[in-house]
């Protein structure tokens, strides 16, 4: 709870210092944030090169308009709206494109900190390496096949670790409206990945 | 044991994600308490949940995107030309626009053409019409690169008409 505290603490200043025109302030935002917008994106678009851009596009549109923020303190949630609404234009484009980058891809590189974190973890044992790593790939494609609403609801909840009333602010909708979309969401999974517990 | 476990089994998602009114509640936590089955079930989908919370995608973003971010933040904004805001207003394509404004300039132009006027209408020109017309041609005639010959029978038609009109 401190450390949450201290973090905004840290990002109103900078918010502050942005409104000022400090760039440097600005490129601070955006080392402590693109994770988080990537992941989002990531998760939404299921594409890497696409959600690279929304990323950045995120954080320019995020920078030129910061004077619109009404208050310093509302900019992590403001941002990750705007992750989501940027996602929805893309995916709207991506109807006329229609070019899809699956996640295998970026699992079977290697390139995840999911993969990158289960090999530190596991290393000892390859054979639970390779079991984690399966888990992991079924878990995001799981994710990856839901239904746009039920997904941003999930990776907001689950890959931003959101609540429930943050996620609320966040896609403009009523409470209700979140818990019965992750109430949902959650069944599907549960459908989607029961195979792979044991009870 | 009043619900049937099928929907006890349909509720427990809701029942985990905290929307069930506090008597459904209830109702769904007596019967886990006295059917296994059901308690397996609920078992199960918790331990999905677990699952899934512990393994979600945390991906390391791609080298260089502030770069970019840097690079449009900085670079000066390109006006945008009032045809392309217009078009961005009306959000539609540009090949649309064209067609849509070339069907405009046919109907507006096929309405003021004089084809369109009727036989009976009066299109004939008045003297003060046919004397302006003439002092016009005579004057721009002399013009080195004029065509001469083309005032000259500009010239004369606008007589004629005037003759025609005072006789």
């Amino acid at each position: 709870m401190a450390k949450e505290g201290l973090v905004t603490y840290v990002d109103n200043d900078l918010v502050r210092r942005i409104r000022e025109g400090d760039v440097t302030a600005f490129e601070e935002l955006f080392a402590r944030h693109q994770r988080r917008v990537y992941n989002i994106c990531l998760q939404i678009l299921n594409n890497e090169a696409e959600a690279a851009d929304v990323t950045q596009d995120v954080f320019v549109k995020a920078y030129k308009s910061i004077k619109s923020l009404k208050s310093d303190a509302a900019f992590v949630g403001w941002l990750k709206t705007l992750a989501v609404n940027m996602c929805r234009d893309a995916l709207r484009k991506r109807v006329r494109t229609a070019s899809v980058q699956s996640l295998d891809k970026l699992i079977e590189t290697g390139d995840g900190d999911c993969l990158q974190r289960e090999i530190e973890d596991w290393s000892h044992n390859p054979e639970r390496s390779m079991d984690k790593r399966e888990t992991c790939k079924i878990v995001q494609k799981a994710i990856s096949s839901l239904s746009l609403d039920y997904r941003e609801v999930v990776v907001l909840f689950y890959v931003d670790g959101a609540e429930v009333n943050e996620i609320a602010k966040t896609l403009n909708s009523p409470v209700g409206t979140i818990k019965s979309r992750l109430a949902r969401a959650r069944a599907e999974l549960k459908r989607k990945l029961a195979h792979l517990v044991e009870t | 044991m009043l619900m049937k476990c099928e929907n006890v089994r349909q509720l427990l998602a809701e029942y985990r994600s905290d929307i069930l009114s506090p008597r459904k509640n209830r109702e769904i936590e007596e019967h886990i308490a006295a059917c296994s089955d059901c308690a397996r079930e609920l078992n199960e989908f918790d331990a999905v949940m677990a699952l899934v919370e512990s393994n979600v995608p945390d991906y390391t973003p791609p080298q260089g995107l502030w770069n970019g971010v840097y690079n449009k933040i900085t670079s000066p904004e390109q006006p945008v030309p009032v045809f392309g805001k217009i078009q961005q207003w009306l959000r539609i394509p540009i090949h649309a626009a064209g067609v849509g404004a070339a069907a405009l300039a046919i109907v507006v132009g096929l309405f003021f053409s004089p084809v369109h006027q009727s036989p009976g209408s009066d299109l004939r020109m008045t003297t003060a019409d046919n004397r302006y017309i003439q002092a016009h041609a005579y004057s721009v005639s002399q013009s080195p690169l004029a065509d001469r010959a083309g005032y000259v029978s500009l010239i004369t038609f606008s007589q004629e008409s005037e003759d025609e009109q005072t006789h």
